[in-house]
């Protein structure tokens, strides 16, 4: 079982024929990264195994420069059977994300989400980011729109009051 | 590209939410609560079902254990027996029901003072008014939930069968008491540990004996009584015996059915009945040592991992409750593990090594279930208690054996200290 891409068949095997699959960022950059990398995202190998990889994986939450960053990690931790926890030159997780939530009233909610490393199955609540990451790596954010009625909200704030205290 | 983002969400990031960020994010938009709401998605962050065994204290209050159908379903689940959310430390749990619990501080077999009523799912807790010491060292509490606007606590002390009750429309608690038939104490006892069911009843089985006492604590119409029904007989009389009632999937209330087992050195029983106590039909028997024969690793530990030693240990066999939703699946103790029973398939599933629950009875056992949505705790009516600062207003005294007037007395201390 590989700890860092989370599969029990992580296989870094050499001199295997790479099929290559096309990642495109939020700027519309086209990244070519093998099968294997772009696999240790869960849902990219979903979309691989479901026929739906073909023209290219939209990533429209990832700017061009995270996306950079995340390949390299992931092109260097396909490549090697023993992944080396300790490089410090593996700058961000791979296939975890963190969204963070920003306080919810009434009009948009941001979400940033947010590479982080991935900690396993369950990100720890106080997860930070990387220490070794880039101080200048960008955030994808979104804008939510609420459209919902006010009265729809209310009716979910008050079946749900005790979390929406404090 | 939704199709991707929507995956996405589900499958990593929103699991990874804690409950209060989850809800709101519902609240944002259509989409987020659509998501939050589909249904694989619900069951797998809010479900649960299995049951809580709080083990005994000796001097420090010990974690809970949270046992389901296997080892591998548990270990998928958002919680473990957590109960760190909560304000004081060393908490235990007293009893569950509705998908709530009801905790208390641990006080060195000191009366507890301050209980909790909570839901370790969504992480929302309520914290009781200050219980004044009680009439006896011993006792255990009961929680129901009323059609999800009100809940009630009861705390019973025993054998002097005194109650405390706090409701959650009045904010106070009360004293009362359960009325027992004359010469009742002559037959029956009461200085057993009861098991306690999700209903809001109790359970003290007799010991040497085919009954068990019945107190229903929602029972309006008798007020509080005491009903005593027939057990499945005993396989051999005198023969160490462990025994075990618990109520049944939906059995919400007395008179919706009962379910029974029991196991010694040779045979395991399990029995139901459709009304409670009566007509009790055996469902299934199985002798020990095929269970061993069939389940080699149960086996190891019934020998204590000496395949030299003999017949099985004595009492060793426990069984400690019933799976609230699963009527195939009982929770059996066996010295330094714990299993999950499945009737259908007579197999032993190893669910936790651990020598904690060697004394565990079922007593101790605690049946929980969570839906797939997240249950809210009723309000506290006209309450100074707060869920972030608990004001200390000093106990309300409630002597045993008041009157009507002097309750009303009390009611109107606590609204002039509340103005």
């Amino acid at each position: 079982f590989c700890e860092i891409c989370l599969t029990n068949n992580c296989d870094g095997s050499a001199g295997k024929i790479a099929t290559m699959i096309a990642l495109v960022s939020s700027d519309n950059e086209r990244f070519e990264v093998s099968e294997e990398a772009a696999s240790q995202s869960q849902t990219i190998r979903n979309m691989i195994e479901d026929g739906c990889a073909d023209g290219g994986i939209p990533l429209p939450n990832v700017t061009s420069s995270v996306l950079a960053k995340v390949l390299e990690y992931c092109n260097k931790h396909a490549a090697t059977t023993t992944p080396d926890a300790a490089s410090t030159e593996a700058v961000i997780g791979s296939a975890g994300t963190r969204a963070v939530l920003g306080p919810a009233r009434h009009g948009p909610v941001v979400l940033r989400a947010v590479p982080c490393r991935a900690a396993g199955r369950r990100c720890p609540e106080g997860c930070r980011l990387d220490e070794g990451q880039d101080a200048g790596a960008d955030q994808a954010t979104f804008k939510i729109e609420n459209d919902f009625r006010p009265e729809d909200v209310e009716k979910i704030r008050k079946e749900n009051a005790w979390a929406f205290e404090e | 590209m939704d199709v991707v983002c929507d995956t996405l969400m589900v499958e990593e990031i929103l699991p990874r939410l804690p409950p209060k960020s989850l809800v709101r994010l519902s609240a944002a938009s259509r989409r987020y609560n659509a998501l939050a709401l589909r249904p694989d998605f619900a069951a797998r962050y809010w479900q649960r079902a299995g049951v809580f065994v709080q083990p005994d204290e000796e001097e420090k209050p010990k974690i809970p254990f949270f046992l389901t159908v296997s080892d591998v379903e548990a270990a998928n689940l958002g919680f473990v027996a957590d109960l760190t959310f909560l304000p004081d430390s060393g908490l235990v749990i007293a009893h569950s029901a509705a998908g709530l619990l009801l905790c208390y501080n641990y006080n060195n077999g000191i009366n507890p003072t301050h209980l909790y009523v909570c839901n370790p799912v969504t992480r929302q807790w309520v914290a009781l008014p200050e219980l004044s010491p009680l009439s006896s060292s011993y006792w255990f509490g009961l929680l129901t939930v009323v059609g999800g606007t009100r809940f009630q606590v009861v705390i019973v002390t025993w054998p002097l069968h005194d109650l405390v009750v706090f409701s959650s429309d009045t904010s106070l608690w009360e004293a009362r008491q359960i009325l027992l038939p004359p010469y009742f104490c002559d037959y029956y006892t009461l200085d057993v540990s009861p098991v306690l069911g999700q209903s809001g009843t109790s359970y003290w089985i007799q010991p040497d004996e085919d009954k068990a006492i019945v107190y229903n604590s929602t029972s309006a119409a008798h007020n509080y009584s005491i009903q005593v029904i027939n057990l499945p007989p005993q396989y051999i009389i005198g023969c160490e015996q462990n025994r075990c009632l618990g109520e049944p999937h939906g059995g919400g209330g007395g008179g919706l059915g009962l379910r029974y087992t029991h196991a010694n050195d040779s045979v395991f029983e399990v029995w139901e009945s459709e009304v409670v106590g009566f007509e009790w039909k055996q469902r299934d028997k199985v002798s020990i040592a095929v269970l061993m024969e069939l389940n080699p690793e149960a086996a190891t530990f019934l020998r204590n991992g000496d395949p030299a030693a003999g017949s099985s240990l004595h009492g060793a066999f426990t069984p400690l409750g019933f799976h609230p939703t699963d009527d195939d699946v009982i929770f059996v103790a066996l010295p330094g593990a714990v299993f999950a029973y499945s009737i259908g398939h007579r197999t032993l599933n190893l669910l936790q090594r651990t020598h904690e629950l060697e004394s565990a009875t079922p007593a101790d056992v605690f049946p929980y279930v969570h839906p797939a949505y997240p249950v809210q705790i009723p309000p506290v009516k006209n309450s100074s208690i707060r869920q972030e600062s608990r004001t200390k207003r000093g106990s309300i005294e409630v002597p045993v054996n008041e009157g009507i007037e002097q309750r009303k007395r009390l009611r109107d201390q606590a609204c002039s200290q509340d103005s």
